[in-house]
């Protein structure tokens, strides 16, 4: 015979079990990731102009459930359009799923994409540039800190030999871990029921003070290429967006940022109030860069610089393009992620920001 | 109460414990020995090849005036296909027409024995190509043997020369003799390989016994052994080219037991305690020869550079280097992995490392790569002429011996002027090697 | 029978007791479960002090032995690397590791990639051969260079200055990159941060990125393929507060020195663990995906363990990995492979043997899981205690093809694996020891 008393000291135990568990799950510290299991994940280059291939993957043994926001990042007349559209999945345990963002994923177990259709995926609008966010909820919605998701995004399209057009690049998502219970250094909590997620070594990794970026000089010549099919010429885009995101208000987000630099002979270079609206992508040749980037401008072949918030503005997310062209006019991509600068003290100075994602309310 | 005799044995005692205190401390060099006598001499590079107009000329000198015999070991290490088991260079050598298959030519290792017998202060010579026996001892003794001084035969002077027999008590004053030397011409033409030479007994050819700790009688062991090899090549022309060495000495500690396990160097039973060294072990590990060398000193001119003299030929050097442990009783073929640490003339500094299996022969921008324009010891690639390399053995000690090649141009390997050169040494090994004979 | 509206007041006891013995399981799981707060593993986005770059592959035109002819597809890999220590300059020590095959297996026969290019005969083994280099980099240099040609003057050193070099001689950079020891090459580069006596230190201030680009070998009428794949290299974060040991025959440990390991033998510096699982998003093998093409992946395998001291103690040591494999349905296979000092597998080559037959049966085949996309898990099993770790490292390369799998490869894609958990066995990596 069971009671109430000793069916809620029971709920009361597990509860307590579950929390305990969890709680030794995690101890590690918690972070911006591009490698491990979070409860955010970014991808912050999503672009319909070639294609975009997503994929998730849910690395535990429970069902997981996402909820996932496109941000079209384009922009008119200096304005972020700042279009969001939303969905949702459902991720089985250990179960990886895809799609292309130009062609959605449809719930049809008859279609031509076999599996576990994870939920209805819109397609993006042709021409789309923007980034995609998925954050890890409970099926009621709220926010969930398991860090069960890993994810990647391929970019480009192949069609057929000696097409110019040929690019195909990858990267992985940059994850959000939630701190859970003594994580995050040793001060992180559980995520709790409302609709912002505190990215502030609390409740979630706070965002990191600044990006480490290597790069080739702009427009310099490829030596991995080389005397095999000169002339060469690479090209690097960087793709950002604000760490910090308001689904709530649909406030784009913005910052500006610092780059400082230096080339191979340690001679400095910086620049100053490079804005970040919602959502950016720029060849470093861009004037934005002030020439500083540029084989003429650099003074050597590589360089490598910080890109870090300046004052207290949001620092960024992103990725690295590469672009490299062969003399013969045949050409591909690579992408990389950018390391993520932990220094805090100068000249680094990359000291971690708190920020958050505001999720619509629930009603 | 002191006597001269207390007296005399402490000073003996106390010279003693200098001695052995200076043979085994942890000195700056090595205690391997290319210029004095040892109680075992190695021959890092035998090489034969007649078809090239290549051998080796051989010396093997006694010091002492007295008689003495060597118990000595080729080592053959020419690489062997796997399909046919004929010596090889690499694996196109290893093509067998009757099955249409190509073997992979790997390291061999096959050794011989043979005794050396030395009248006081003598010198020998012979090509490795032709050996040396019978019919060519320079002290053939008997009846016949008239042109070489007398030795005692026996008793307390037996070997020491002598003009007549009251000079040997307990034997007779004969005529020396090179009787029971028997050394045979390599295994093979074209052979590559090493000579190890132990001074030893010529009837139980095992080293001889020394208990100088105990019985300064005995003092100093036996390292009555020198020796050089001479590579000749006679090329085409009739000029001849030579590269000459010294055989590479370990010499004796104050302590052998006359076995079969020659105990080279070795750790002190406390290393805590400076006073004590690797002969305070237990006899069974006590060391009967000082260490090999920790490291090889390595001084060359890198493959490819333009010699500064001429400002014409090319250099091109090798390398030898076979382990110091050595066990001819199991016949187990000795590994020991190279590291070599390159500085160049800008003091930049490169590394690798090679397994030397039995023994490595190799040109030296061969060691680390197939395609020597990419190895570290390839001159354009140093950007400078010279270099130091600094070897360590790993797993086990190294001795070896460098030629280094003057060549005509333009591509290095032909038509080169080589001179053979010693290694220097840098500090003991704190660890043990082993030779043991069967 | 249950009974409602009861208080929780009474009695207390029986409950109390049971949160004690929750709050004693918690404890014990805790203690047992929850890792050190350094026990965060390898990655691939932060400085480090140990990194790795599982994948260097070289073909050049210049290959003394097997050239590349005009119309063929020459590979190099480029490496960046940088010091972000913005202060002082450091020390690197970098290592290449030569796992190319030879036939017959030794350093004279001809570099391989498979038995079908001996001759009759002999197989194509590979050998393990490292090599290393040291150089100084000065504060906040970055360097890039590529493996087949190396760097012979390292920006900002004596013989290469540059208007914003360091003046004072202590911060100049030196040292000479040397190029990989064969062309073609295949193998890995392992950099740590050492001090001026080649002494690992507590510092943690590598990043790097290598990028494998193929382009075709001019002059040539043939259509222009060019490829690119980056991914950044995985760094192990040192443990700041360590006091190595200084001694050149103690290992990096990654994590714990692993089982096995004699008593002598201390950890002359701490790392981050090797990762204990890694997991590999992939398309199965002739995916039709969305981008184009006929994709496949080939993976690289690294053991995290290595003696760079003594090749041929790592040549002999073999980490036996598991694979499980779930697709969109959330169906489980799994194979097994061994990993010797490197492997590099296209994904359907790891269980049916290398080459294309036989592909299609495989558990990577796309027509034997049925979906477009998959999830690999792949760890080292745990042997007996060889003083060597079982842990791996791997990075991904995605092929699109023209066609079919065995059309000419349109473009290239490299990204990092995943991690999750870490290896609490510990890996250790032993370096050379200079005399």
């Amino acid at each position: 015979m069971s009671t109430v008393k000793g069916l809620r000291a029971g709920r009361i135990a597990l509860v307590l079990i579950g929390m305990t568990l969890t709680a030794a799950t995690v101890g590690a510290e918690e972070r911006f990731t591009t490698e491990r299991p979070s409860s955010v994940l970014l991808f912050p280059k999503v672009v319909n102009t070639s294609e975009t291939i997503i994929e998730i993957t849910n690395t535990t043994n429970l069902l997981v459930n996402v909820h996932c926001f496109y941000v079209d990042g384009q922009s008119f007349g200096g304005f972020p359009i700042w279009d969001i559209t939303d969905f949702d999945l459902v991720l089985t345990r250990q179960q990886p799923t895809h799609w292309g963002v130009g062609t959605g994923r449809a719930v049809d177990p008859t279609d031509k994409e076999t599996g576990l259709d994870p939920g209805l995926i819109p397609p993006v609008v042709p021409g789309f540039t923007g980034f995609l966010a998925c954050i890890e909820v409970m099926p009621s919605g709220e926010p969930s800190g398991a860090n069960s998701l890993k994810g990647e995004a391929t970019v480009g399209q192949v069609t057929q030999l000696g097409d110019p057009a040929n690019h195909v690049s990858k990267y992985n998502a940059i994850g959000i871990q939630a701190c859970g219970q003594g994580g995050c250094g040793g001060g992180g909590t559980q995520v709790n029921a409302d609709n912002v997620l505190e990215l502030n070594n609390v409740e979630y990794a706070a965002c990191p003070g600044g990006l480490l970026v290597n790069f080739a000089a702009e427009n310099g010549e490829d030596i991995a290429i080389g005397p095999a099919n000169p002339p060469s010429v690479v090209s690097t885009n960087l793709t950002l967006i604000p760490c910090g995101i308001d689904f709530e208000n649909l406030n784009p987000p913005s910052t500006l940022l610092a780059f400082d630099l230096r080339n191979e002979f340690e001679s400095p270079g910086s620049t100053e109030g490079i804005p970040v609206d919602c959502w950016f992508s720029r060849d470093l040749g861009d004037p934005l860069f002030g020439n500083q980037t540029t084989i003429g401008g650099l003074g050597s072949f590589f360089g490598s610089g910080i890109l870090r918030p300046i004052g207290p503005s949001l620092p960024v997310l992103g990725v690295a393009n590469v672009l490299h062209m062969a003399g013969d006019g045949s050409s591909d991509t690579a992408a990389t992620n950018l390391h993520f600068c932990n220094e805090p003290a100068a000249p680094s100075s990359c000291v971690e920001v708190n920020s958050e994602i505001r999720l619509p309310t629930l009603p | 109460m002191l006597t001269m005799k207390k007296l005399t044995l402490m000073g003996a005692a106390g010279a003693l414990w200098g001695l052995s205190a200076l043979l085994l401390s942890p000195m700056a060099h090595g205690a391997t020995y290319s210029d004095a006598g040892a109680a075992v001499i190695v021959y890092p590079k035998i090489v034969v090849d007649t078809d090239n107009g290549v051998d080796t000329v051989i010396t093997v000198t006694n010091q002492a005036n007295a008689q003495t015999a060597a118990h000595c070991f080729y080592v053959n290490a020419n690489n062997r296909c796997t399909n046919t088991l004929q010596a090889c260079g690499d694996s196109s050598d290893c093509f067998d027409p009757m099955s249409g298959f190509t073997g992979a030519c790997v390291t061999g290792w096959i050794e011989i024995n043979f005794d050396i017998v030395l009248t006081p202060n003598q010198p020998v010579a012979f090509s490795a190509f032709a050996g040396f026996g019978n019919d060519n001892l320079p002290c053939p003794g008997g009846i016949g043997g008239t042109n070489c001084g007398r030795v005692c035969s026996a008793g307390g002077n037996k070997g020491f020369p002598c003009t007549q027999n009251v000079d040997c008590p307990g034997g007779s004053c004969i005529f020396a003799t090179n009787a029971g030397t028997r050394v045979p011409p390599v295994g093979e033409d074209p052979f590559i390989g090493e000579l190890k030479c132990i001074e030893a007994d010529p009837i139980t050819r095992l080293p001889v016994e020394c208990h100088c700790d105990t019985d300064p009688t005995q003092c100093p062991c036996p390292a009555d052994l020198q020796g050089t090899a001479i590579i000749e090549t006679v090329l085409e022309s009739g000029v001849i080219d030579t590269a000459r060495y010294n055989a590479i000495g370990l010499r004796p500690t104050t302590f052998n037991n006359g076995d079969r396990e020659l105990v080279i160097g070795g750790p002190s039973p406390d290393p805590a305690n400076p006073a004590l060294t690797c002969l305070d072990q237990p006899p069974e590990t006590r060391c009967e020869y000082q260490p090999c060398a920790s490291v090889l000193v390595f001084d060359l001119l890198f493959d490819g550079a333009i010699d500064p003299i001429s400002n014409v030929y090319v250099t091109q050097s090798s390398l030898t280097l076979v382990p110091c442990t050595e066990d001819f009783l199991r016949q187990r073929i000795p590994q020991v992995t190279a590291q070599f640490l390159v500085f160049n003339e800008f003091e930049q500094r490169l590394s690798t490392s090679r397994l030397v299996d039995c023994l490595l022969d190799s040109q030296i921008s061969l060691i680390d790569t197939s395609q020597f324009n990419r190895s570290i010891f390839y001159a354009p690639l140093q950007g400078t002429v010279a270099g130091q390399a600094r070897i360590t053995g790993v797993g086990g000690g190294l001795i070896g011996s460098a030629e280094l090649g003057y060549c005509d141009p333009p591509a290095p390997g032909t038509g080169c002027a080589n001179a053979a050169y010693n290694l220097n040494q840098f500090a003991d090994r704190e660890a043990a090697d082993f030779i043991r004979i069967p | 029978m249950v009974r409602l509206n009861a208080t929780w007041g009474a009695p207390r006891g029986s409950v109390l007791r049971l949160l004690a013995a929750v709050a004693l399981l918690g404890l014990a799981s805790s203690a047992a479960a929850l890792p050190p707060i350094e026990a965060d593993s390898a990655s691939s986005d932060l400085p480090a002090g140990y990194v790795v770059f599982p994948k260097i592959v070289v073909h050049t035109t210049g290959s003394v032995s097997q050239p590349i002819a005009a119309g063929g597809t020459v590979f190099d890999t480029l490496i960046q690397l940088t010091n972000t220590d913005e202060k002082n300059p450091i020390n690197v020590d970098c290592w290449w590791v030569n796992a190319n095959s030879h036939c017959g297996g030794t350093q004279s026969g001809a570099i391989c990639s498979s038995n079908a290019q001996c001759p009759l005969g002999q197989t194509c083994q590979p050998r393990w051969a490292v090599l290393d280099f040291q150089i100084r980099l000065t504060p906040g240099q970055p360097i890039a260079f590529t493996a087949a040609s190396g760097l012979n003057r390292i920006p900002c050193d004596t013989t290469f200055p540059g208007p914003g070099c360091p003046g004072a001689p202590a911060n100049k950079a030196s040292g000479l990159i040397r190029p990989v020891p064969e062309d073609p090459f295949t193998g890995e580069l392992k950099c740590v941060e050492v001090d001026d006596d080649d002494d690992p230190v507590p510092a943690n201030h590598i990043k790097g990125e290598a990028t494998i680009v193929s382009t075709i070998a001019q002059p040539t009428t043939a259509p222009g393929v060019t490829t690119a794949a980056a991914y950044n290299g995985i760094g192990f974060q040192a443990d700041e507060a360590f006091m190595p040991t200084q001694v050149p025959t103690d290992p990096l440990c990654l994590g714990d020195l692993p089982p096995g390991t004699p008593a002598a033998i201390h950890c002359n510096q701490e790392y981050q663990p090797c990762p204990g699982v890694l997991i590999l998003n992939h398309f199965f093998e002739g995916a039709r995906t969305e981008i184009g093409g006929v994709v496949n992946t080939e993976l690289v395998l690294v053991p995290c363990s290595e003696d760079l001291g003594n090749p041929a103690r790592s040549a002999a040591f073999t980490v036996p990995a598991e694979f499980l494999v779930y697709n969109e349905f959330e169906q489980r296979l799994s194979t097994r492979a061994n990993v010797s000092c490197y492997r590099s597998t296209t994904l359907a080559d790891i269980d049916t043997g290398p080459g294309p037959s036989g592909d299609t049966f495989s558990v990577f085949a796309v027509g034997v899981q049925g979906t477009i996309a998959g999830q690999t898990r792949i760890r080292g099993v745990q042997q007996a205690p060889a003083g060597l770790g079982f842990g791996l490292l791997g990075v991904a390369c995605e092929n699109y093809h023209d066609g079919s799998l065995t059309g000419p490869i349109l473009s290239r894609d490299a990204f990092n694996l995943h991690h999750e958990g870490f290896r609490a066995e510990g890996d250790a990596v032993y370096l050379s020891i200079f005399p």
